[in-house]
């Protein structure tokens, strides 16, 4: 179970992860694990607390219980800075610019671990290839953007460290559909090129689980199912949920089970 | 022992004056989510309209009785040195009646309520346009420009000398002692009317609206409240609360000092009701009333009086020690307790409503019984 | 007729308003800094000030230093005791409370709270030993030119003149292109995301008030050179300071420009006033308190900006 990938080839892996705010824990008993190479989405109705599971790994949301292991180190209790310096990067759902900055600001900050300004100028190039939208923008300050610009900004702003793991809060939410494809297609040029493991949560169940190698189906804080993209697409028990619909049957047999 | 009776007068007197202001600080920050940081501005003008009237009137009758004329002063004629000696030797010389004395009370008191909500009105709208942080530091700026200009000018109070000679309510009365007791006993009834006011006012559909706009404005609007109107009504009704303290002290201390007024006595209102627990009314009088203890008992000669000696050098850093007190108590109440050391009950039908409900209940019953 | 003296007077009042205007303007320049990195009206920063100061005033005489040598030793002891002043309230009062999600005003007050410590703390300790309760630096400003025996520039006038505009736009320089200024930035628009981004938020927030708490410093230890210095000064100052950062919409330039409005208003309105009214030079705080409530009240995001960066809407 989620140990598909051979044991220590995980690049991130938590054991029995429970999270939350203040004293609500959200998720609960998570075990999950992510590959070099792999693309992994984590789907489920809203509210499902998907967005907190990966807030938990990154330190922002409470730690429980369980553990987080980033390349074998327990980090469990790492605070976000620390995390981006062993090489995460993360892309909240929501508040994932900083407005008060230009756009190139908003990339330096993205870049702010590393100190060689040609790296720094190199990665910017990229971004701006990938999003080339966001070239004639630079000095504008990232607040007066639009939402759909935001977001690339937002998934810019985290290639900046070409980090060894991403995680990605909806990075497609808002977008137009066109943009939307070329972002997912720019982030399997990222694995393709450099191996780099992809955690994406998405709302549009069925577009993340045809582009990531494996998924998680989260309802209710816990995982419902797991398995590759296809299977669970296949799945016939969670067609609803690709459908969009609130699959209130899950819920309910995960509290018989 | 007198002294000690005089020591706890003091203390009951400065209790009334806080609670007061305490009350209506709570009613418009701790209910309408007002930060009148101005506080001090309008208990300053109730202190200076109650102090001026009752001078002034009481100069033209004790004046007139006594055959002394008192005019030629260049500024207000109550500043004047004649004036001084009018007032002061007033009760001794039987130049004022008790009754006179009694209604110069009256009449300030109900000027400096008049004024307060005037001024109140007139005050409330900076919050039509600003709120939160920028609000509380305007408000408090204009305490300061109104306490700049009394201190230095000789309208209202004198300038920097104050107004020194204001006729108290018990100023006939032979027995001196018994005189602060009297006054205490007059401002406790103050302050049990004030509190029987905001306590039923708290519970009342105003205050619930209140409460409404303090917690979510544009929910408060939503279902239909009026929040400039209700931030109009509650710094009216606060202002005016604050401008009776203001002139209560006038009626205590016999004097108006601008500099009685500066933003730290807006500050000791705060943590009155920071200590008392923001939208507690009890709370708040425990709060007035250890601010009014750090107040009055904080000082070497007080503690003498209760029987402890202090060193010389201790002395002097006394009266200061109470403003580090309070510093200390802020920070740490806002860090430990940020609602205030005894939290906000929920909404409970106390007995006044009860009553009211009871005499409703009769009301219709009559009124029923009347069409049959 | 306007005569010869009367010219002279308002020249003098012109230089003079130069120098508390620069004094004002470098003063608010902290509180700014401090402002758009936290959000916390700071009511304390106006006794760092006085701190500073004393601590400048008690380097020189209890060490008994003389000459160039005492000013910059007082200096060095200004600033680290304005920058320590400053970092102990944040550790101590504000951090804590911003870590529990405090609001503006809960700041506000709290800051009313560590400013009553620091002032009150003072006076005792002012009241128990002698000569405290005005200090000044032993090494006096001198005068540098005379102008018609009346009005006279001072070194404390290009002192403080030369230090409001060096730290404008050191700050600027620093916002705008260093790493640190720009992790201040980014601390202040999303704190969040900035430590997601790998900015140690608390080291940048430590950096902000030393820095910040310095220039207060460096501010007390131009105020003690020229002015006699108690421990109500910077409170005393407090709401001109204020008046000049909002009125600079809480940007450097603006804030600098600003605080040589206002202080040059302040010296020529009470000049004339005196002269021709009659009235009480006294009554001059009264201009700043006037402009701050104006400026509060109908644009809140600050007249003199020359900064196109945003601030939060605030109300
Ligand atoms: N900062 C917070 N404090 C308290 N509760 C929160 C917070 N953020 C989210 N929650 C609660 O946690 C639960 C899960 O939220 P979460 O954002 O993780 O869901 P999600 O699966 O990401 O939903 P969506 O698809 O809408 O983004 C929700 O019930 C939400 O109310
Ligand atoms: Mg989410």
């Amino acid at each position: 179970m989620g140990e598909r990938a051979m044991p220590g080839s995980a690049v991130l892996r938590t054991e029995r992860l429970s999270g939350g705010y203040g004293k609500m824990v959200i998720v609960q008993g998570i075990d999950f694990s992510i590959s070099r190479g792999e693309i992994v989405a984590i789907v489920g109705p809203n509210g499902s607390g998907k967005s907190t599971f990966l807030k938990t790994i990154y330190g922002i949301a409470r730690v429980f219980d369980g553990k987080v292991l980033f390349e074998g180190a327990d980090v469990t209790h790492l605070p976000p800075e620390a995390k981006t310096r062993m090489g995460m990067s993360f892309v909240p759902q929501t508040e994932n610019i900083f407005p008060d900055l230009t756009v190139e600001e908003n990339l330096e900050m993205g870049a702010y671990i590393i100190d060689d300004p040609e790296k720094i100028r190199d990665a910017m190039e990229v971004v701006f290839n990938i999003f080339p939208v966001l070239k004639g923008f630079r000095k504008v300050l990232a607040g007066a953007l639009s939402g759909g610009q935001r977001q690339m900004l937002a998934v810019g702003r985290a290639l900046m460290t070409r980090p060894k793991l991403l995680l990605l809060d909806e990075p497609t939410a808002g977008l137009a559909p066109k943009i939307a494809l070329e972002l997912l297609d720019s982030l399997k040029n990222i694995r393709e090129e450099t191996g780099t493991p992809i955690i994406i949560v998405e709302q549009h169940a069925r577009r993340a689980l045809e582009l990531a190698d494996r998924g998680y189906v989260l309802v209710a804080g816990r995982i419902a199912a797991e398995g590759s993209g296809r299977d669970i697409l296949s799945r016939p028990d969670l067609q609803e949920l690709f459908l969009g619909v609130q699959k209130k049957s899950l819920v309910e047999k995960r509290k018989e089970g | 022992m007198e002294g000690v009776s005089i020591l706890f007068s003091q203390w009951v007197i400065w209790f009334g004056v806080y609670a007061i202001m305490a009350l209506s600080f709570n009613l418009e920050y701790g209910y309408g989510g007002v930060p009148n940081f101005g506080k001090v501005l309008f208990m300053s003008l109730g202190a200076y309209s109650a102090g001026t009237l009752a001078a002034w009137l009481g100069l033209q009758w004790a004046s007139s009785k006594a055959g002394i004329a008192v005019a030629g002063y260049t500024g207000p004629v109550y500043c004047s040195p004649e004036a001084y000696h009018v007032l002061s030797t007033a009760s001794s010389q039987g130049w004022l009646e008790p009754s006179q004395y009694i209604l110069l009370f009256v009449a300030g008191v109900i000027l400096a309520a008049i004024v307060g909500a005037v001024f109140g009105a007139i005050g409330s709208y900076p919050t039509l346009r600003l709120g939160g942080d920028f609000l509380a530091i305007t408000l408090l700026a204009l305490g300061e420009i109104v306490r700049l200009i009394a201190y230095n000018s000789e309208w209202p109070v004198c300038s920097f000398n104050g107004l020194t000679a204001v006729p108290t309510p018990f100023a006939w009365y032979e027995n001196k002692a018994l005189v602060d007791v009297l006054y205490a006993v007059l401002i406790i009834g103050f302050t049990v009317l004030f509190y029987i006011y905001t306590h039923y006012v708290a519970n009342s559909p105003w205050g619930r609206a209140l409460k409404a706009m303090r917690d979510d404005e544009l929910v408060a609007q939503v279902y239909g409240y009026n929040t400039a109107k209700l931030r109009l009504q509650v710094l009216v009704v606060g202002s005016a609360m604050a401008a009776v303290a203001g002139a209560l002290l006038v009626f205590y201390a016999g004097s108006v000092q601008a500099n009685t007024f500066k933003p730290e006595r807006t500050f000791e209102v705060i943590v009155a009701v920071m200590l008392g627990g923001v939208a507690n009314n009890i709370g708040v009088l425990v709060g007035a009333a250890v601010i009014a203890a750090l107040n009055v008992f904080l000082n070497a000669s007080a503690l003498e009086t209760l029987g402890i000696t202090v060193p010389g050098n201790v002395a002097t850093t006394l009266p200061y020690l109470r403003y580090v007190i309070m510093g200390i108590l802020i920070v740490i109440i806002l860090l430990y307790k940020p609602q205030g050391l005894i939290p906000e009950k929920p909404v409970q039908t106390p007995f006044l409503e009860k009553l009211r409900a009871l005499i409703k209940e009769k009301h219709v019953v009559e009124e029923a019984a009347g069409t049959k | 007729m306007v005569d010869v003296a009367i010219l002279y007077g308002i020249l003098g009042a012109l230089i003079n308003g130069l120098r508390v205007g620069s004094l004002y303007g470098l003063m608010a320049l902290g509180l700014t800094l401090i402002y758009r990195v936290t959000s916390i009206p700071n009511f304390a920063y106006a006794e760092y000030i006085t701190y500073g100061a004393y601590a400048a005033y008690i380097a020189m005489t209890a060490l008994a230093l003389k000459g160039t040598l005492g000013l910059a030793f007082a200096l060095a002891a200004a600033l680290a005791v304005a920058a320590l002043a400053a970092l102990a309230s944040d550790e101590l009062a504000f951090k804590p409370l911003w870590v529990r999600g405090a609001s503006p005003l809960h700041l506000l007050v709290a800051s009313i709270g560590v400013g009553l410590v620091l002032r009150y703390s003072l006076l005792a300790v002012a009241g128990l030993a002698a000569g405290l309760l005005e200090a000044s630096l032993p090494v006096r400003s001198t005068r540098l030119i005379s102008i018609g025996g009346i009005a006279s520039i001072e070194t404390s006038h290009v002192l403080a003149v030369s230090a409001a505009v060096f730290f404008a736009v050191l700050l600027r320089i620093m916002f705008t292109r260093t790493k640190i200024g720009k992790a201040m930035r980014a601390t202040a628009s999303n704190p969040v995301l900035a430590r997601v981004s790998g900015i140690n938020i608390y080291l940048v927030r430590r950096v902000t008030w030393i820095i910040g708490g310095g220039l207060a410093g460096f501010a007390g230890f131009v105020y003690a050179y020229y002015y006699y210095v108690n421990p109500e000064s910077g409170w005393l100052m407090l709401l001109w300071i204020f008046a000049a950062a909002t009125m600079g919409g809480f940007t450097f330039y603006g804030s600098i420009i600003s605080g040589l409005i206002l202080g040059i208003a302040e010296q020529v309105i009470s000049f004339l006033g005196s002269t021709y009214f009659g009235l009480n030079t006294a009554y001059s705080p009264v201009i700043a308190l006037i402009t701050l409530v104006i400026v509060l009240m109908y644009r809140p995001e600050g007249v003199i900006r020359l900064e196109a960066l945003s601030l939060k809407k605030r109300v």
